[in-house]
C-alpha cells in the first residue's frame, strides 16, 4: 500500500514496487495475521486441547451406542428442567481426538458417559477462547469473521506479492543459511518457508477468506432476492428446515435414526445428531456423517420424530457448488487426514508465524541500519511475537486456577495491551530473547505441572504436555543463546554483526540487495 | 494402497527436484514430472481429498529438505549488505493522507468492486431462477479471490491514480456481466 507513496521520486522497478506493496500489507496486517497464525496452529488440534483442558472427564471411547444417545436426550432435558426450553439439541459423537460424547442445548453443554448418563458440564472455555481468537478475534461473531476473512485476503495477496517481489525466490528455494548474518538468516527463513508452504497456505487462507467473507455475499443475496432474509441463501448449501409445529410431542427416536444410517450408509461415520425443536410435533432429526476420503464435512441425513428416513441434503453428491462450499471447512482446519495432516497443518501455521515475525523484523532491522530510531517498535514487535503466546499460556493458568468462568477474553486483551504499553514506554524492559526465554520457561512449567497434577490422564493428554515441555525447552535454549544457530565460537561475531546494525554503528557503503 | 504409493512417489519426486536444483535439469524435470503424476493419481483415485492430501504431503517433504539444509548450513558470519527499507513511515500530513487514500483504494474500494463482480456473476449464473447452490457458492468463492488479485495488482502500481484502474476494471466487468445477465 506504499507504492508511489514514499518520498522516493524515481520510478520504481516492478520488483521494487512489488516489494513495497508486500511490505506495506505486511506492516499493516502483520500483527493480526501473526495472532491468527499462532491460534490457527493451536486449534488444528482443538479437540485434543479440549481433552487437555478437562482431562478428568469420563470417556466413552470412539463409539456411542444409539441406545445411549437416546437415553442422553431425556437425561439432559431432565437436568435442564429449570432452564428455558431448548430449540436445538446436538449430540456430538466421540472421535479419536475427543473420545467423549457431548450433548449441547441452547442453555449448556454436557459430557455423557457410555450409558447416556450426564457425566459433567462441558467447560472448555480456554479452548473455546483460543478458537474465538482465531475465528473472529473475539469480536462480535459476524463482524469478527468478516475481519478475519479480509485478513485472509490480505495474506493471500502477501503470499503472491512475496513471490513477485523476490525474483530469486525460486533459484534459492533450497538455500537456508541459518548460520549466516542474522538479517540474512531471517530473510532466508522468511523466503524459504514462504515459497514451500505457498500452495497449502493459499488453500488455507482462501478457504478462511471464503468462510469469513461469505457473510457479506450471503447478506447481499439476501437483501437482493429474499427481502433481507439470509436463511434461504444458506439453505441452498446446507439444506432447509421443515415448517415449525410447536404442538407438544414425545422425544424423537434418534436411536432408530442412527441405526438407519448405520444400515443404509455403512461407509459413513456419524459425527453429530441434531434435533430441531425437540419435543414438538415439528421436531426433526439430522445426522451428520463423515464420508471417508472426502473433503466435505459430512452428509446430512434427515429423519422425522419417529425416526423415519426423509432423505439427505446432497452435500456428498449434489451440485458441485454445494460440495465445494462444504469442503472449505476441513480443508481450512486440516482435519481431513488424521493426525499426520493435523501435524502438517500445525507446521504450516507455525511456519506462517515465523514468516510474519521475520518479515516485520527484517523491516525493523533495515530501519535501524538507516539510522531511524526503532527501539520502541522493536520492543513492541517482540512483545507481539512472544507476548501473545505468553498471554495465551497465562490465560490457561488462570483457567486452571480459578475455574472455567473467568473472563478470558478481557484478561487476554488487557494483559496484551499492558505488555505493549510497557514495551512502548520502557522498551529496554522488553528484549526479544528474554521474552522468548520467558515463554520457554512458562511452557515447560505448564507441561510439567499439568502432567504432574493430571498424571493419570489419557496418553493423548500427556503427549500434549510433552509437546509443551519440548517446545518450551527449545525456546528456553534459543532465548538464552546469543545466536539462533551459531556455534559458541560464532555467536560473539554474530551478535557483534547484529549490533553493528544499530543506528550510528552500522557500516556505510554500497548496499546490495539480497532479495529483501 | 494407491494413495500410499503416490505419497511415497511424491517423497522421491521432491528429492529428485532437490538433487536437480540449479544444475542437473534432467533430474529436476523428472522430479517435477513424478510429482505431477503422483498428484494426478491421487486426484484421480480420491478427488479433491487426494489432491489436498498430496499437496500437504509434498509441502511437508519440501520443508523437511529445506530444514535439513538449514541444519547443515555452514557457519558464515560475514555481513552481507542489504537493501534499505522498501516502505518508510510517513512524516508529513500529506504522506499520511496519501496512505489513507491508498488504503481506501485497496481495502474498501477493491472489496466493493470484487463483491460487485461476484454478485453480477451470480446473477448471470442463476438468471431468473431462484437462488441455488452453484451460483451462491460462486459469489462466495469469487469475491475473496478477485479481491486478492486486485490487491496484488494495485500493489505493483506506482501511483494512486493507477491504483484506481484495477477496481475500476473489475466494476466495469461486473457491470457488463450484469447487463448481459
Amino acid at each position: 500500500m506504499d507504492s508511489g507513496m514514499t518520498t522516493s521520486p524515481e520510478k520504481k522497478s516492478f520488483v521494487k514496487r512489488a516489494l513495497s506493496g508486500h511490505a506495506a500489507i505486511g506492516l499493516l496486517a502483520g500483527g493480526l495475521i501473526y495472532l491468527i497464525a499462532i491460534t490457527g496452529a493451536m486449534i488444528v488440534v482443538h479437540d485434543r486441547w479440549q481433552r487437555w483442558e478437562q482431562p478428568g472427564v469420563t470417556e466413552t471411547g470412539e463409539y456411542l451406542s444409539p441406545q445411549a444417545a437416546q437415553a442422553s436426550l431425556s437425561r439432559v432435558i431432565a437436568r435442564e428442567q429449570e432452564m428455558p426450553d431448548t430449540e436445538h439439541l446436538y449430540i456430538r459423537m466421540p472421535t479419536e481426538d475427543l473420545p467423549r460424547a457431548v450433548v449441547t442445548t441452547d442453555n449448556k453443554a454436557w459430557y455423557i458417559d457410555g450409558e447416556g448418563e450426564v457425566a459433567e458440564r462441558e467447560a472448555h472455555t480456554w479452548t473455546e477462547f483460543v478458537m474465538a481468537l482465531h475465528i473472529n478475534l473475539t469480536l462480535p461473531i459476524i463482524w469478527g469473521m468478516i475481519l478475519v476473512g479480509a485478513l485472509g485476503v490480505a495474506l493471500a495477496a502477501l503470499l503472491v506479492s512475496g513471490v513477485l517481489a523476490h525474483p530469486r525466490i525460486i533459484r534459492d528455494a533450497f538455500r537456508l543459511r541459518t548460520r549466516h548474518d542474522p538479517q540474512l538468516a531471517r530473510a532466508d527463513w522468511h523466503n524459504r518457508l514462504g515459497v514451500w508452504t505457498l500452495a497449502p497456505m493459499l488453500a488455507i487462507t482462501l478457504t478462511g477468506a471464503f468462510i469469513g467473507l461469505s457473510y457479506v455475499g450471503a447478506g447481499l443475496l439476501g437483501q437482493a432476492y429474499e427481502g433481507g432474509d439470509l436463511e434461504p441463501v444458506y439453505e441452498t448449501i446446507f439444506g432447509a428446515e421443515p415448517v415449525h409445529d410447536p404442538a407438544p410431542a414425545p422425544l424423537p427416536d434418534i436411536a432408530r435414526a442412527m441405526e438407519t444410517v448405520t444400515e443404509r450408509f455403512p461407509q459413513t461415520v456419524p459425527t453429530y445428531v441434531v434435533v430441531h425443536d425437540p419435543m414438538t410435533q415439528g421436531q426433526f432429526v439430522q445426522i451428520i456423517a463423515e464420508h471417508p476420503q472426502r473433503l466435505i464435512y459430512g452428509e446430512t441425513y434427515s429423519f422425522n420424530g419417529a425416526g423415519d428416513y426423509l432423505g439427505r441434503v446432497g452435500i456428498s453428491d449434489g451440485e458441485i457448488g454445494r460440495q465445494a462450499a462444504a469442503s472449505t471447512y476441513r480443508l481450512h482446519f486440516g482435519n481431513f487426514g488424521g493426525l499426520p495432516v493435523e501435524l502438517a497443518y500445525i507446521a504450516f501455521g507455525l511456519a506462517l508465524a515465523v514468516i510474519t515475525a521475520t518479515g516485520t523484523t527484517l523491516w525493523l532491522r533495515k530501519r535501524a541500519r538507516k539510522g531511524y530510531a526503532t527501539e520502541r517498535l522493536d520492543a513492541m514487535w517482540a512483545m507481539t511475537i512472544w507476548g501473545i503466546p505468553i498471554v495465551l499460556v497465562l490465560t490457561a493458568w488462570m483457567r486452571f486456577l480459578t475455574g472455567p468462568d473467568i473472563p478470558l477474553v478481557a484478561t487476554f486483551w488487557i494483559t496484551l495491551c499492558a505488555g505493549l504499553a510497557l514495551a512502548a514506554v520502557r522498551p529496554a524492559f522488553v528484549r526479544s530473547r528474554f521474552v522468548m526465554g520467558a515463554l520457554g520457561v512458562l511452557l515447560v512449567l505448564t507441561g510439567v505441572l499439568h502432567a504432574g497434577y493430571f498424571f493419570d490422564s489419557a496418553g493423548g493428554v500427556i503427549a500434549l504436555d510433552l509437546a509443551l515441555v519440548l517446545s518450551g525447552m527449545v525456546l528456553t535454549y534459543l532465548g538464552g543463546a546469543p545466536n539462533w544457530r551459531g556455534s559458541r565460537s560464532g555467536r560473539g561475531h554474530a551478535e557483534a554483526t547484529e549490533r553493528s546494525n544499530l543506528p550510528g554503528q552500522h557500516a556505510t557503503g554500497n548496499l546490495r540487495s539480497t532479495g529483501h | 494402497m494407491a494413495i500410499g504409493l503416490a505419497i511415497a512417489a511424491l517423497a522421491v519426486a521432491v528429492v529428485l527436484v532437490r538433487m536437480g536444483w540449479g544444475g542437473r535439469k534432467g533430474l529436476s524435470g523428472a522430479g517435477w514430472t513424478l510429482a505431477a503424476a503422483s498428484l494426478s493419481v491421487m486426484t484421480w483415485s480420491s478427488g479433491a481429498w487426494g489432491l489436498a492430501t498430496g499437496l500437504t504431503a509434498g509441502a511437508v517433504f519440501a520443508l523437511a529438505i529445506v530444514l535439513y539444509a538449514g541444519a547443515v548450513s555452514p557457519q558464515k558470519t560475514t555481513r552481507r549488505a542489504m537493501a534499505g527499507t522498501s516502505v518508510r513511515l510517513p512524516t508529513s500530513y500529506e504522506g499520511i493522507a496519501r496512505r489513507i487514500f491508498v488504503f481506501l483504494l485497496v481495502v474498501p474500494v477493491s472489496f466493493a468492486a470484487a463483491q460487485w463482480l461476484a454478485f453480477a456473476v451470480n446473477a448471470a449464473m442463476k438468471g431468473g431462477a431462484p437462488l441455488e447452490a452453484n451460483s451462491v457458492s460462486t459469489i462466495m468463492f469469487l469475491q475473496p479471490v478477485v479481491w486478492a488479485i486486485l490487491m496484488v495488482w494495485q500493489m505493483v502500481l506506482d501511483t494512486p491514480r493507477q491504483m484506481l484502474v484495477p477496481p475500476g476494471l473489475a466494476a466495469l466487468l461486473g457491470l457488463l456481466v450484469w447487463i448481459a445477465a
